[in-house]
């Protein structure tokens, strides 16, 4: 078994040392808004061009897996997605740990996180060629189809259907801002050119999920309502992990099916996962309150992405997103241009790139939960220092992702949009899928358009573009039906 | 009040004076105008590496400021103190071709140029199941129906080449952009898309997969990782495009620390380690001082300018 | 739909931004090549769908509000001590504006003095009243938070 012969340079003292290192500099960076995971390969590349490839390259995923997981740190403690792909864990992490079960929540992520990414690792390393191909499937129509059915999601994640509507359709606008993709002209820009690329993501982000909060404390001040300091164990019950078994098997998959296809994402997969939890959940209910497979789904899904993403770039040399981009770079600095050939020429490297995946998933997973203990006490600080901290680190946070001191402003106008739509009952989920998917949908729309000729039946036809339809269909009904059975139920 | 304003530019005088001397010293930083990760950004890095060692005590770092297809980070360049600690990565969308577009505050005239380390070739390639396989029958092709090219971003430098060589060529095309190259080497590899432009390093896996073919090269003359590839100008056509990898600096540098960075520069190119590193990664080195990579910037904007000038897009941003 | 009174000033406010984005969307330059859809294509397209959903919005209040008439205002604003309420308002109005002017002062006068000011203010701002908390803290933070990242982390800070 030459195979597993390639698996042995893994072993070596100094490459599990330099993946562990990367594994848990990717935690502290995933974990600090505005620092992603990206950034974080892409400073660390220039550390391993004296590196064998196995240990430069191991190191640079050990990052990126850590990076991914970090962001739900920030996210479910203080309601700041440390990275956009923890955007969607906001929204059932940071109610669970205001209910004192920020430790259990953490432990779900984790153990989340690492299920995630095992199962999409598996896929990788078993089935990468095969599945690669899928990648290449996706044209214009393909892509519409799939961002209008992650649209679709609004319906049912919004509560109040019409406001969530509102929402959803402020956001796609709000994302026009900036170059327009197929013609470069400037769209309400004001002759401001820090906004020719529009209102970064991140800085909206941040601003949206928790300078908003920071408004509401603001305006809560004075009343009883204090959020608890205690701090549940980290380990989730029996009846957490059946309850939540549903969620990871649904989230991993997602994860990886989106991973694969490039140019989407972890913040499109763990929005599309939470909402597939919650569709075929017992209890619907519960999701948003503080439920555990609520952040189950979206962590399996955000590190399913990152070895899904994995599978084209090694099988095809085309990265399914930016991280893998930066990985990319990374892999040809040493002389390795990834792609169908590498498979044949250096198996000792891909081999070990899939062996890397699973050793850096399990130091995730050791790091993640010795960290439990420690990144909770974060909720202990006094409330009015800690408020002030976030503050801080939304700016840098907003400031580093770019350099751009317009992002500045574009968070401070986020977060006062975002304390207005809680206000008024709007949801800023949606908002925030908007601003995801609405420049997938128009870009793609209008290059299919440019392609056939304004044929509009070319949207219409092929197998995929057909069932991610029908699923938005589905999906833009089932709010409806539930609804019905549920009267029917009532009065029954 | 002027004896004092005649007393402190004396005194700034003096600093200067004795500060070029001592430069650097302090970090001198290098504004990549595109995010960390991408091929520029990576030869950057390994410049700014280089040049530590070859500019005796200094310290450079990389600071990326992207956005606005590079007009963010550039601007910032242009509009930085003029001392030499703030220097650019010098691309050639958001120099030769953005100020066209109107969408810029600074135009080619307001910088100095450094150094160039190397250029990115471009070869057009046949997408997978294209209707055409090399140059003759692209051409042929290209008579009847405008194929469909696939670009890496409207207005950005592949977009613009591409419109060039369609000009220069006297055939139509219909370009395609895409959000960023590997989108559209995506769509080329899956059949989405007729032909794109693409350096040689990122074709050659999709070519040895048999994904895609190369139809010309846009040099003088051929190149080593595709020797059975024609160049245009072999085929008739009078084209050739390139895009850089170099520094400039703001206007207004004193002149001897200019000097100090155009021989750092020179040195760093020189070095071996950097000369491996940036073969290793594809990129194609040559080395043109700060005359020949000005000479260079301003012939490709002028093509540029009469380019975006046909597409209708002059000065499309300009409010 | 607990809140119809301010559902109805809301979807006003809404149809106010389409009417202003609308006159923006009037600006938008470039020529569509060989498509309808052109860069206001879908501007367009958003800014017709906020118009009639926040018409349907302010219908929709009214309606609930014909039947259902003013009692369930309170139940909406669960504490309605009036005078904390507004005192918090302008506290947060406050603080925005400071933020703004953080945003302004980031650049121009740096991290360290920026963040350390605001820090103080804010911590001013929301009450609290011991100098060792709101002097000495602030100092340790912004000091810690500029190694950690400049040192760290390499991220440039003015």
């Amino acid at each position: 078994m030459e195979y597993f012969s390639y698996l042995l340079p893994l072993l070596q003292f100094k490459v599990l040392w330099a993946i562990g290192l990367g594994t848990l500099g990717g935690i502290v960076i995933g974990a600090l808004p505005g620092l992603t995971a990206t950034m974080g390969v892409a400073l660390l590349i220039p550390m391993t061009f004296g590196m064998a490839p196995i240990m430069g390259l191991n190191m640079l995923i050990g990052i990126y897996i850590g990076g991914i997981y970090g962001g739900c740190i920030s996210a479910i403690l203080l309601r700041t997605p440390g990275t956009p792909a923890s955007a969607a864990t906001v929204l059932d992490g940071y109610p669970m740990a205001r209910k004192g079960e920020a430790g259990k929540a953490l432990g779900m992520a984790t153990i989340a996180s690492a299920i995630g990414t095992l199962f999409a690792s598996i896929v990788l390393a078993t089935l990468a060629p095969q599945l690669a191909t899928v990648a290449l499937k996706f044209g214009a129509p393909e892509y519409f189809a799939l961002s209008l059915f992650g649209l679709t999601i609004i319906a049912s994640l919004s509560g109040d259907l019409l406001k969530g509507a509102i929402a959803g359709c402020l956001g796609v606008l709000i994302s026009c801002v900036g170059a327009d993709p197929i013609s470069g002209v400037l769209r309400y820009t004001f002759g401001v050119s820090g906004f020719a690329s529009g209102f970064s993501f991140t800085p909206a982000l941040i601003g949206l999920f928790a300078l908003s909060e920071v408004f509401t404390q603001l305006e809560n001040l004075g009343r009883s309502d204090v959020a608890t300091g205690k701090v549940s164990g980290r380990w989730p019950t029996g009846k957490d992990m059946r309850d939540s078994a549903n969620a990871l098997v649904r989230g991993s998959i997602i994860g990886t099916i989106i991973g694969i296809i490039p140019g989407t994402g972890s913040g499109t997969a763990s929005w599309i996962a939470y909402n597939e939890a919650r569709r075929s959940s017992k209890t619907p209910h519960l999701f948003g309150t503080g439920h555990a497979p609520g952040v189950a789904a979206t962590e399996s899904a955000n590190n399913a992405v990152c070895a899904g993403a994995l599978i084209p770039m090694l099988a095809l040399g085309i990265p399914g997103d930016v991280v893998t981009a930066v990985l990319m770079g990374g892999l040809m600095i040493q002389g390795l241009a990834p792609g169908p050939m590498l498979f044949q020429t250096r198996p000792d490297v891909i081999v070990g790139i899939f062996g890397g995946t699973f050793v850096a998933t399990i130091f995730m997973f050791i790091f993640g939960m010795a960290l439990i203990p420690l990144a909770s006490k974060i909720l202990l600080v006094p409330r009015r220092i800690l408020t002030m901290s976030i503050v801080v680190f939304c700016f840098i946070g907003s400031f580093a992702i770019n350099l751009n001191p317009v992002d500045l402003y574009t968070m401070v106008g986020f977060g006062i949009l975002g304390w207005g739509m809680q206000k008024f009952g709007f949801s800023q989920a949606a908002l925030c899928i908007a601003l995801i998917l609405g420049p997938l949908a128009e870009a793609n729309l209008r290059r299919g358009l440019l392609q056939t000729g304004d044929d509009l039946l070319a949207f219409v036809s092929g197998p995929i573009t057909l069932l991610f339809l029908a699923l938005s269909l589905l999906s833009l009904a089932l709010p409806f039906i539930q609804a019905r059975r549920a009267r029917r139920a009532a009065t029954a | 009040m002027n004896k004092k304003i005649a007393i402190l530019a004396g005194l700034m005088g003096s600093l200067v004076a004795t500060a070029a001397h001592a430069f650097p010293d302090r970090p001198i930083q290098i504004v990549v105008p595109y995010a960390a990760g991408g091929s520029t950004d990576l030869s950057m890095r390994l410049l700014a590496e280089s040049l530590q060692r070859h500019i005796p005590d200094s310290t450079v770092i990389i600071r990326n400021q992207p956005g606005g297809g590079g007009a963010i980070g550039t601007s910032a360049v242009v509009h930085a103190r003029p001392d030499g600690y703030t220097l650019g990565s010098g691309a050639q969308g958001p120099l030769a071709l953005l100020p066209h577009l109107g969408s810029t505050d600074y135009t080619l005239d307001q910088v100095d140029f450094i150094g160039l380390v190397s250029r990115s070739l471009q070869v057009m390639v046949a997408c997978k199941d294209a209707p055409f396989t090399d140059f003759d029958s692209f051409m042929a092709y290209a008579k009847t129906k405008a194929p469909q090219i696939g670009n890496s971003g409207a207005g950005g430098a592949n977009h613009i080449s591409t419109e060039a060589f369609a000009k220069a060529a006297g055939i139509k095309v219909e370009s395609v952009p895409f959000g960023g190259a590997s989108e559209a080497v995506a769509a080329c590899a899956g059949g989405h898309i007729d032909a794109m432009v693409v350096s040689p390093a990122e074709a050659l896996p999709q070519v040895q997969a048999g994904a895609v073919r190369p139809i010309f090269v846009e040099e003088d003359k051929r190149i080593d990782l595709f020797p059975d590839t024609p160049t245009a100008k072999e085929k008739g056509v009078d084209f050739t495009w390139s895009s850089w990898k170099g520094l400039f600096a703001p206007k207004g540098i004193p002149a001897a620390d200019l000097k100090v960075l155009r021989d750092g520069i020179k040195a760093a190119y020189d070095d071996a380690e950097f000369q491996k590193k940036m073969t290793d990664m594809g990129e194609f080195l040559q080395f043109e001082d700060a005359d020949a990579f000005a000479k260079r910037a301003e012939k490709d904007s002028v093509t540029a300018e009469a380019v975006i000038k046909d597409l209708g897009m002059y000065q499309m941003n300009k409010k | 739909m607990a809140r119809p009174a301010s559902d109805v000033i809301v979807g006003c406010g809404l149809l106010a931004f389409s009417a202003f984005a609308a006159w923006r969307s009037l600006n938008i330059g470039g020529r569509s090549i060989g498509t309808v859809a052109g860069p206001s294509f879908l501007p367009w397209l958003m800014i017709g769908a906020i118009v009639l959903l926040s018409l349907a919005l302010i219908v929709r209040s009214r309606l609930a509000a014909a039947p259902a008439s003013a009692p369930d205002l309170p139940e909406a604003e669960p504490a309605p001590e009036d005078g904390s309420a507004r005192r918090n308002l302008i506290r947060i109005g406050i603080f925005a504006v400071l933020l703004v002017a953080y945003s302004a002062a980031f650049m121009t006068v740096g991290y360290l003095i920026s963040t350390f000011v605001i820090f103080v203010v804010g911590m001013l701002l929301m009450g609290e009243r011991r100098p060792l908390m709101f002097l000495v803290l602030p100092v340790v933070i912004t000091g810690a938070v500029w190694f950690g990242f400049t040192h760290f982390l390499q991220v440039w800070l003015p």
